[in-house]
């Protein structure tokens, strides 16, 4: 039935033709809040007392995990897409990490979050023949393409031989 | 034994071109540029005034203004700035996510790190369009504009 032929019974709601079509979301392109295209929406989860979207499942292809995002870190959606509030976290997995002298000391193994959040609470990284070692995010100046490490921090690597 | 000097003052903490050629070079977002290939020095004040950077094979060089660097460590040369240029490629998307295109070139303020205006390609045989700084809310992995592509 087409969208013009209808019966509407509402109270305080909008008309139809203001709202979005749950179904044509589905395959959408999520995008972060820096523009990292993350992958596309596979499910829209509705909590089912409140009848609100809480979050959405985003599939990123083969071989890897697909995440689940809660709706508070959505900024907005469309027909075109949906648009994070953030850079998802755990895509920080494989990226080098550099000392404050442009050293290049690892890669990030795991990203240890706050609870479920978004939040980093510390990185473990992995690196060549070393023992991986952790990065409290108090130690991170910044994270960008590489994560760069604060210039007063000194990493002591291991080597997996040496007895911590 | 000790090298002569003439220069009126201490130069052991200077470092040379030596020290130069070859670093990596990497931009405030921990991206590497490419290597450093060339000094280059003012003759009439003979200055640094900037280096010129390797970007690798088929890629064109670029040259890289002093005030923009913000350090040499003994591994790498790091940068105050993320450098304008590195935009060309990027997937440019509306207010609401739509993809607009590729930017296809970008325009400086004067041969600064200053965006003016950038061009964005929608695809094959398709026109350019030209869209300007003011228009570009963020740029991150890639661009995201402050309006709707019908405002363009």
């Amino acid at each position: 039935m087409g969208m013009k032929n209808h019966h509407r019974i509402t109270k305080s709601e909008g008309e139809l033709l203001s709202t979005l079509d749950l179904k044509k979301l589905l395959r959408l392109k999520v995008i972060s809040n820096k523009g990292l295209v993350i992958g596309k929406v596979s499910q829209i989860r509705i909590h089912q007392a409140k009848m609100h979207i809480e979050g959405i499942l985003v599939s990123r292809g083969f071989f890897k995990k697909p995440i689940y995002i809660g709706s508070s870190y959505i900024s907005k959606f469309s027909h075109a897409s949906f648009l994070l509030n953030v850079e998802p976290s755990v895509l920080l997995k494989g990226k080098t990490v550099i000392n404050s002298q442009g050293e290049k000391i690892g890669k990030v193994k795991e990203i240890i979050r706050k609870e479920h959040s978004n939040q980093i609470e510390k990185l473990i990284i992995r690196s060549f023949l070393k023992k991986d070692f952790e990065l409290k995010i108090s130690n991170i100046k910044s994270i960008g393409n590489s994560v760069i490490i604060n210039p007063n921090h000194h990493v002591e690597k291991k080597y997996f031989w040496k007895k911590s | 034994m000790s090298k002569k000097s003439i220069s009126g003052r201490n130069l052991e903490d200077s470092i040379t071109s030596d020290d130069i050629l070859g670093k990596e070079v990497i931009d405030i977002e921990g991206k590497f540029i490419g290597v450093v290939e060339k000094v280059l020095i003012d003759p009439k004040n003979i200055e640094i005034i900037g280096i010129e950077v390797d970007k690798g094979f088929l890629k064109k060089g670029l040259s890289i203004g002093r005030s923009y660097i913000d350090k040499i460590t003994d591994v790498a040369i790091f940068l105050k700035i993320r450098v304008a240029y590195e935009i060309k490629g990027m997937t440019v998307f509306d207010k609401i996510g739509a993809k607009v295109g590729i930017v296809s070139e970008v325009e400086l303020v004067e041969g600064r790190n200053k965006i003016k205006n950038i061009h964005v390609r929608k695809g094959m045989g398709k026109k350019e369009m030209i869209i300007s700084n003011d228009l570009i809310e963020t740029i991150g992995h890639n661009i995201i504009l402050a309006v709707k592509e019908d405002k363009i």
